[in-house]
Order: C-alpha cells, then structure tokens, then sequence
C-alpha cells in the first residue's frame, strides 16, 4: 500500500500508422492496480470492435537488496478504421491510486497499406506487446461479447440478414445452395421468420439446421461480426431465364445494454469511497442491464440467371443434373414363374437426385411389372444433394424360358463437362423354370377371362328339353338297397341249392354217371327202361348193343369187323388201360353168356350191377381216350 | 286295387300332361328368344320353372334370355343352376365364362385340391340316376362273379380277384351317385346380387368390414345365422370368409 512512492502515470499506446480494415490494439496502461473510477476515450470514428478489457499484473524484486515492487492495470481495446485518415483517440481518464489521471490523446494515421516501419508501435517495449497480443487472443475466445459493449444503436450495421448464392448463374436443374446468415454485433434473444419467400421457378430443398446454430466470426467492412447461419436451402431452377429468390424476411428481439455509469461515489468517508471505487464493485454495478428491441429484417434478393439446357433428343433424358453414377441389380437369375423378381436401379452421386421420378426400364410382355417403389438414402449436406436413390421394380414372370431385360439407359446434364451423359446398366438374362403353378396362373385366367369378355355367348338351344321332375335328377339309395338286398337273396338261394347238389354228386355212381359222356349215358338210357321194366332179355340185349355200337362210332369202325380180338387190339392201341379193356371184354362176354343161357333165374340185383359196370367201363373209356 | 291303379293312371297322365304342356310351352319360348322378345320368351320360361319342370336346357335358355336382357348376375345364376344338373354342357360352361367375364364379382378362384377335382370329374360323368343303375348293374355282375368264384374248379384266385374288383367298383359307384346326389341337391352356393356388398366380421351391421363382394361373385354358404336368419356366412372363391346379408343373393 505504497500509494504515494511513485508518480503515478496513464499511458496510452497504439501504433501511429495502421491500414484500413485492419485491427490494432489500443492500450491504455497505469502504473498501479489501484485503478478505479476509469472513463473510456472517444476514439475519433474508429471503430470499436471489442474492448475494453482489463488486466493487471504485478511483480516484485529485489534488486541490490533493495525491494521493489511494481504494479500495472491495462485496458486494451480493438479498433479498426474503415477509411483513411487521421484519427484522434482522446484522452482517457481514471483514478489511479486516489489520484486523477488524464492519458495522453493519440494520433493514429490509416493508411491504404502501410509499410512495415510505419507501423512500429511507438511506445511499447515487443515485450509487452508480445503479451498484450495473447491475452487479447484469449479474451477474444473466452468473451467475444465483451467487444459489442460500445454498440448501443441497433441499426442496420447492428444487424443484418445476408442471403448468399454459391452461384448466380445456373443451368437448368442445377443445384444452387442458398444461404441465410444472420450478422449481429448486439446479443440477440430470439428471432422469428415471417414469412417464407414464394420461390417461383425453383425446387427447393430446405436443409435441416441444427437447433443450437454454431456461432462464428465473420469481418465485414472492418468489424468482427457474429454470424449465424440460419437456413441453407438447395434451389433448383426449374425455368429459364432471370430468375430472382426473394428475400427472407425475420424478426429478431435484440439485447441493447444500456449504460447506467455511475460517477464518483463520494460518501465522505474515505473507506466507504475506496469501497465503492473498488474497479471490482465499479464492474458489478455498470453495464449489466440490457433492454429488448425487436427489429423486422430483411435479406437482400439474389438474383439468378439460369441459362436453358442445350437440346437433346435422347428419351432417357428426365431432367437429372449433377454428376451420377448408376447401376442395376437383379436379385435373381434364375427362378419358377409366379416368383417375384426384384430388379434395382440405383442412381448415385451429387445433384437434383430427388426430382428424378423414373426411369427407362422395358420389361418384357412375358412378366406382370408393378410401378417401382423409390428408395432414398438422400443426406443434404453443405456442399449439396448427395447420395444413391433407388428404382425397385418387382416383375413377377408368367411363362417359363429364357428373357432378356435389356439394359437401362440413364441419360444425366453433367454440370463439370457441361454435356449430356449416358449412362448403361448391364441388362439380365432371367431363366425362368416352370413353376407349380403353372397353367393355373392367374395371368392364364386373365387373359382368359379377357378373351370371354369380347366374345359372345353360345347360342340358343331349340331342341326338345326332354323335362323331367327331380326324382330323375337323385340316387334313390333306398331303391339301390332293395335291389342289393334282392340280388344277395338271389344269389345266396342259388348257392345254397347249388351246395346241395354237389352233395349228392359225391355218390361215386352218381358222379361217374354224371361225368360220363353224353352218348353213353343216352345210349344205356334204353337199357335203364329194361331195367325198370325187368324185361331180362331185353335189357342185356340192348346193354350188347349199346356197347358195340358206342365202339363202332367211337373209334369209327365197322361193325361187321368187331370181334373181341379186334377190339381188345384197338383199345390198347388208343392208349386205354389193359384193366378196363380186359373189364369190357368181361362185360361183352357176360351179355352173352347171360343171353344164351336161359337162365331165368337171374334176378334184378345182377341185372342192376351189370348195368352199373357197363356205365362205369364205358365212362373209364371216354375218360382215357385223348 | 282297382281304385289303386286308377290312381296311378292319374298320376301318370297328368305327369305326361305336363312335361307335353311345358314341351309346348318351351318351343313357344324359344320361338319367342329367336323373335327377340326376350321379356316374353322369359315370362314363359319362368312358367315351366314353376310348374316344377326340370331340364337343363331350360336353365341354358334362361341364361341366355337374362343375357340378352343384360342381366348378367341373373344369367350367371341359370347357368349354374344348370351346370349343376349337368356339369359337363360345353355350352354353358362357355357362356358361364362369357357372362363371368361381364361381372367385377368374378375372382380369380383358388382351385380345388387335385384329388378333389379328380373326384368331382369322375362323379359328374354321369347322372345321379344313371349312377343308380351303375350301381345295380354292378353288383349283378358282383354276385355273379361270387358265384364264379364258388363254384369254380379252375381260375379260383382269378375269379375271387375279378369279384373283388367289382366289388370295389360297386362301391365306388354308390359313393360317386351319393356325392353327385349331394351337390346336385345341397343347394350351398348362391350368386351376389348386391352391387357391393361389404363382408363383415360378424352378422352385424357395425361390424367391421372384411372384404369387398361385388354383383356376381359365386360364394359357397357356410353357415347361417342362428337367430334373425338375416346374416349369412359365405366364403368366396378366393377363400376368404365372411358375413352378407341373406337379401343380397340368390341361391344357385
């Protein structure tokens, strides 16, 4: 607290010849840190662009053995000139150490473009400037606010809305991105678009802002603005010709801070002054209020001129401007019909991609297309439109072979070379197998039920229409059971009967008699009536007689020729068995012997057993012949 | 007896009276199409239908008659009616697509399973009265081929295979009449009438709306409902199911 050891001093410095537009320092620095009470100069039509800002330091040595201790309070400021000329900084003015200290006024010469002597700073050791110039930086970053304290006007210099074009002169469909920035040197609280401007021959593709806008800093005519981008658009001209984006028009609240600068405070009491004088509390109680003034805005118009595409003649050609590539993808090469094919196009690269609507695909009458679906992987990014946007189409093929899908043309404005390109896919060679549900297809009924629907129906029909009831229209199952019913009856009586009778034929007589053939049973049928009649001569005779003429018309002989020789010959030449043979001959010679015995006494039972013994003989015969 | 036997004398009369009368009736009809004056030849049409009078060509002139007086849905409903007497008729199979192809209601139909269609082919080739006397026809043969088989001393397996065939054909017979019977009888399918009709969820008018159903559409009768009889529970040809309203079909 050595405030009366030296004089105090307030010393002003900046550099005496600076250019236009460049920023310069302006430092005003007194010899002690007890700096209160400090009353800013008039910088004499330069600009302020941040400032003042305060800073002090101290150091203490001990130098021979001798203590000393030094201390400083500086206030820089930024300033700039925006013409030439002379310019005089007044006189600033503080309390220094309970002292009042006027600095000297400055002259400070802007010049086009000064030279490197010039501009030599005219009081201050490179030292020092040295270490102005950083803190000056660090400030600058930490606070860049602190230099728009000078500004209390909101004007059009305050705060204006810039619209910028990255061209003004466009091909048709071209892409031109627009932006809006917002430049303010005055805090801004809010702000609102009214309006958005009616762009009339343009496409427009708003891109999407982040909510918190990044802050810059952006100089213009000399000052240090704070910029904010507030909307990016992407135009496309849609028409020829001069064509201008109006402006965008905003409403901004501003935070003007007003200065309510107390003077001394003088209480009387010399601590309560040096209380109150403290530069500490002197910064707490100025220039912290600040009062809200809405400004309506506007931005300047652009103008474009859009020149028209040069004439083509080429179909593929729908619009498309940039630099694209494009390719195209089958999903499948060979499948069954009525499976789903998916066939991609995929247009990429920068430019218009969203307004391309189609492209030009030829598919083959054999399949059933579908109009594409479109799918974007669009980004809109500072520097344009970029990304792939793809065609899907599902084709879905009717009939079994093999297709070709030709190749897609895609026929694009290249806007580096200015010239139309033409851009091929490679077309596909689809095999297609026949599918289950081939014939049935729905495609078949449609082209059938297409072909019915031109034709006629089939004329009248004027013969007899034979009318029945419905009884002649149903399967009676009751009628079908009875009949059933009838005929198992029929047929199950017919069997039983049947069985019975085999019965009887298991009688060996009865069998042989049965199975014998025909003729000897009519031939011996005679005899049987002897038989029954018992007429004895009668019966033998004609069981003789049977007997030798079934031989003579068996074996087709004649019958003078037979003997018993004769017989027993032929009979064993036609394979007939020694025993039966030598039985027939038996039965021959019985016959006879009964016939000329005149034996009256043969009775019935040896009848019956001869007539028996010939049917069977003969029946053995019959059997062995063949 | 006697009394018996007049009566049935009656009754053959009057069925002979009739089907002469209907006869009559027809060829004036026809006359009356070939003239072009469908209304009338119409009028009379409807008169043998009334009189119970059954023939397919009688359906097939009808369709043709509500053809020519642009009534397709009507059209389409005689066609089918006489289809189902006599499935085979390429006439009204053609007209049938003809007139199909004049309605929105046509869909394209999911077809049968093959084993049915198969079935469907084999019993519709004759009708359920000639099936009847395939039947009987064959079990004669069946029990006769028994018999064979008994009695037989030769060819036994043979002929025991031979009647089992028969047998097994028999059967067949009797299920292929029955079901021919069954469809000619079930009266299970109808014709859209309505314009539009939505297909609901449930029988109740605020129910939600299933499918569209338009003038034409053939729907299968699925089940009826229980209580107002007002609802009516159809499935498409396309499969799918859903509520109508009686009024707006006419069963085929």
């Amino acid at each position: 607290m050595d405030f009366c050891g030296f004089a105090q001093t307030f010393r002003a410095s900046a550099p005496s010849v600076i250019g236009v537009g460049e920023q310069v320092r302006v430092t005003f620095t007194a010899s002690s840190d007890k700096v209160s009470n400090y009353l800013a100069p008039s910088f004499g039509g330069l600009d302020v662009l941040s400032g003042p800002s305060t800073s002090r330091s101290s150091s203490y040595s001990i130098y021979n053995g001798q203590a000393t201790s030094t201390s400083s309070t500086t206030f820089t400021y930024v300033v700039s000139a925006t013409h030439e000329g002379t310019f005089t900084i007044s006189r600033a003015r503080a309390n220094i150490a309970g002292k009042i200290v006027y600095s000297s006024p400055i002259t400070i010469k802007v010049q086009k473009n000064p030279t490197q002597s010039q501009r030599r700073q005219s009081n201050s050791s490179p030292y020092q400037q040295y270490y102005n110039n950083q803190r000056q930086q660090a400030q600058h970053q930490q606070n860049p606010q602190q230099g728009r304290k000078q500004v209390t006007v909101v004007d059009n210099k305050a705060i204006f809305l810039r619209a910028s074009a990255n061209k003004s002169k466009a091909v048709l469909g071209e892409e031109i991105i627009i932006t809006y920035k917002l430049y303010f040197l005055v805090n801004i609280s809010e702000y609102q678009a009214n309006s958005m401007p009616i762009n009339k021959g343009f496409w427009m593709e708003e891109m999407d802002m982040s909510r918190n806008p990044v802050m810059s800093h952006e100089v213009v005519d000399g000052r240090s603005y704070n910029v904010v981008t507030l909307r990016k658009v992407l135009a496309y001209p849609q028409k020829s010709g001069s064509l201008v984006i109006p402006p965008l028009d905003i409403d901004v609240v501003a935070l003007v801070p007003t200065y309510s600068q107390r003077g001394n405070v003088s209480t009387g009491d010399p601590f309560f002054d040096a209380f109150f004088n403290d530069p500490f509390f002197q910064q707490m109680t100025t220039s912290m209020s600040y009062q809200q003034v809405k400004k309506n805005i506007k931005s300047n118009s652009i103008n474009i001129n859009v020149s028209a595409l040069p004439k083509t003649t080429d179909s593929n050609f729908n619009g498309a401007v940039g630099s694209f590539s494009f390719a195209g993808k089958a999903s499948i090469l060979k499948c069954k019909t009525n499976e789903a094919v998916t066939l991609r196009y995929t247009i990429s690269g920068n430019g218009n991609l969203s307004l391309i609507d189609n492209i030009n695909l030829k598919v083959p009458s054999e399949f059933d297309s579908y109009d594409p679906t479109i799918d974007d992987h669009i980004n809109k990014t500072q520097t344009g439109m970029n990304g792939s946007r793809t065609f899907e189409y599902i084709i879905i093929p009717r009939v079994q072979g093999e297709f070709k899908i030709p190749p897609v043309k895609f026929t694009y404005y290249d806007i580096s070379s200015h010239k139309y390109k033409t851009l091929t896919s490679e077309g596909f060679t689809l095999s297609i197998a026949k599918g289950k549900d081939d014939g049935r297809g729905l495609s078949q009924w449609l082209s059938e039920r297409e072909k019915y629907a031109k034709r006629d129906i089939e004329s009248l029909q004027s013969g007899s229409a034979n009318f029945t009831t419905m009884a002649h229209w149903s399967y009676d199952i009751l009628l079908l059971v009875i009949i059933v019913v009838a005929c198992a009856i029929v047929t199950a009586v017919y069997i039983v009967l049947h069985r019975s009778n085999v019965k009887k034929n298991s009688d060996i007589t009865y069998v042989r008699f049965k199975k014998a053939n025909k003729v000897v049973k009519k031939r011996l049928k005679k005899a049987n009536r002897y038989l029954k009649a018992n007429q004895k001569e009668a019966f033998y005779n004609e069981v003789a007689q049977s007997v030798w003429n079934y031989l003579a018309d068996r074996f087709k002989i004649d019958k003078m020729s037979l003997s018993f020789e004769a017989v027993n010959n032929l009979l064993l030449q036609q394979g007939i068995r020694q025993q039966t043979v030598s039985e027939l001959i038996d039965l021959l010679n019985n016959c006879e012997y009964v016939r000329f015995s005149q034996d009256n006494q043969t009775d019935e039972q040896k009848m019956a057993g001869l007539y028996s013994q010939a049917i069977k003989t003969l029946s053995d015969i019959e059997e062995q012949i063949k | 007896m006697k009394q018996c036997f007049s009566y049935i004398l009656v009754f053959l009369f009057s069925l002979t009276c009739m089907a002469q009368s209907s006869e009559n009736l027809f060829q004036s009809a026809n006359s009356q199409y070939s003239k072009k004056q469908y209304q009338q030849a119409l009028t009379k049409y409807q008169k043998i239908e009334k009189q119970g009078a059954v023939s397919p060509l009688l359906y097939y002139n009808m369709g043709n008659t509500y053809f020519r007086l642009s009534d397709y849905a009507s059209a389409e409903l005689y066609y089918e009616r006489g289809l189902r007497l006599s499935p085979n008729d390429d006439n009204l199979n053609t007209n049938l697509k003809v007139v199909k192809a004049r309605l929105k209601g046509d869909i394209y139909p999911i077809g049968d399973f093959v084993i049915v269609r198969y079935w469907y082919a084999l019993s519709n080739l004759f009708t359920p009265f000639a099936w009847l006397w395939i039947s009987v026809g064959l079990f004669v043969l069946c029990c006769g081929g028994f018999s064979i088989y008994y009695f037989a001393f030769q060819y036994k397996v043979l002929s025991f295979y031979a009647f089992l065939a028969l047998l097994l054909i028999f059967v067949l017979s009797v299920f292929c009449g029955i079901s021919r019977d069954n469809r000619l009888h079930n009266h299970n399918e109808a014709i859209v009438f309505a314009e539009q009709c939505s297909g609901k969820d449930s029988p109740d008018e605020k129910a939600l709306d299933k499918v569209r159903i338009y003038k034409g559409s053939k729907v299968k009768i699925i089940d009826k409902d229980a209580e107002a009889k007002e609802w009516i529970r159809v499935q498409t040809t396309d499969g799918q199911q859903s509520w109508i309203r009686l009024a707006d079909i006419q069963i085929i």
